[in-house]
């Protein structure tokens, strides 16, 4: 899977394929944040929308800028069109707080943020995507995992090691290619090979 | 400790434990002991505590099972609306959206 910047460019280019692996990439987190701020009942016909947007706009993707911060600005905006639609007398002050102004935007970022971390995640081995999923997003423990999975605890562990060293590897190379600065440092230059188990 | 293979450790601390706090206080003050001795561990430190920052910030806001199930039946549902939505066939993205992508 490409990072989000080069789906952009494939966008911009009209590479029809790009939309679908944009959707598989940034379709669930983009729901959630949706869900947050318009509701469940209508979160999923404003994502169509996003989408649909995303896909006529294309050709005004700026590769030099983040893909998920362009693709999250869109999703912000159809749903704040969605809370101005909407003919209630009564709304949700939470809500429209949360959404508008400078705290919508800090909103809309911390999910292009985690929208990056989870597209960065797909493209570790299935694996390593496993131990990472159980150990943050359903808070286990790694001896937790050892025994969901049923594998001894030294596998876990290094295959926790080996998947957040990748992580934190495929996120520098991503934004060393964003900002244009080198990609080799000290990260890659401390890595310990002979410390990983299969 | 940190495993070569099933059954085997090395004499490096466990560092995702160490960040995840699920070490103990003595595992704890031995890998601090062991950090100041050991640069590849140090290094080793530095890849851990980003992915650790990342994917914790990042399961703070993105709560997947739902919202992959949920978006994949959204996903199946804009093939069919955007077949009056389109303007440009030739731009269309009916194709790309088709029911069997998961």
């Amino acid at each position: 899977m490409d990072t989000g910047e080069a789906l952009g460019i494939r966008l911009a280019a009209r590479d029809e394929t790009a939309l679908a692996d944009i959707y598989a990439t940034y379709g669930p987190s983009v729901l959630a944040f949706l869900r947050r701020h318009v509701g469940s009942n209508e979160a999923e016909d404003v994502l169509q929308r996003t989408f649909l947007d995303v896909w006529r706009h294309a050709d005004r993707y700026d590769p030099e800028k983040r893909f998920s911060a362009w693709l999250y600005t869109i999703a912000h905006r159809r749903a704040i069109d969605t809370l101005r639609s909407r003919r209630y007398k009564v709304v949700d002050l939470e809500a429209v707080r949360d959404l508008v102004g400078e705290d919508g935007r800090d909103t809309a970022e911390r999910f292009a943020d985690a929208a990056d971390v989870r597209a960065t995640l797909l493209r570790l081995s299935e694996v390593d995507q496993e131990v990472l999923r159980l150990a943050y997003y359903e808070g286990l423990t790694q001896v937790q995992i050892a025994k969901r999975l049923d594998l001894p605890l030294g596998t876990v562990k290094s295959r926790v090691l080996r998947a957040m060293r990748r992580m934190a590897t495929l996120m520098r190379e991503a934004d060393a290619v964003e900002t244009g600065s080198p990609t080799t440092g000290p990260l890659t230059m401390g890595m310990r090979e002979s410390s990983l188990a299969g | 400790m940190i495993a070569r293979g099933p059954g085997e450790t090395t004499g490096h601390p466990d560092l995702a434990a160490l960040v995840r706090g699920e070490a103990d206080n003595d595992e704890i003050l031995a890998a601090a002991d062991h950090l100041d001795r050991c640069a590849g561990c140090r290094g080793d430190l530095t890849h851990i505590v980003i992915g650790h920052a990342l994917l914790t910030r990042s399961s703070e806001v993105v709560h997947e099972d739902r919202a992959t199930e949920d978006a994949r039946l959204a996903y199946l549902a804009i093939d069919i609306s955007v077949e009056s939505d389109s303007g440009n066939p030739e731009h269309s993205p009916r194709s790309v959206l088709r029911t069997d992508h998961p």
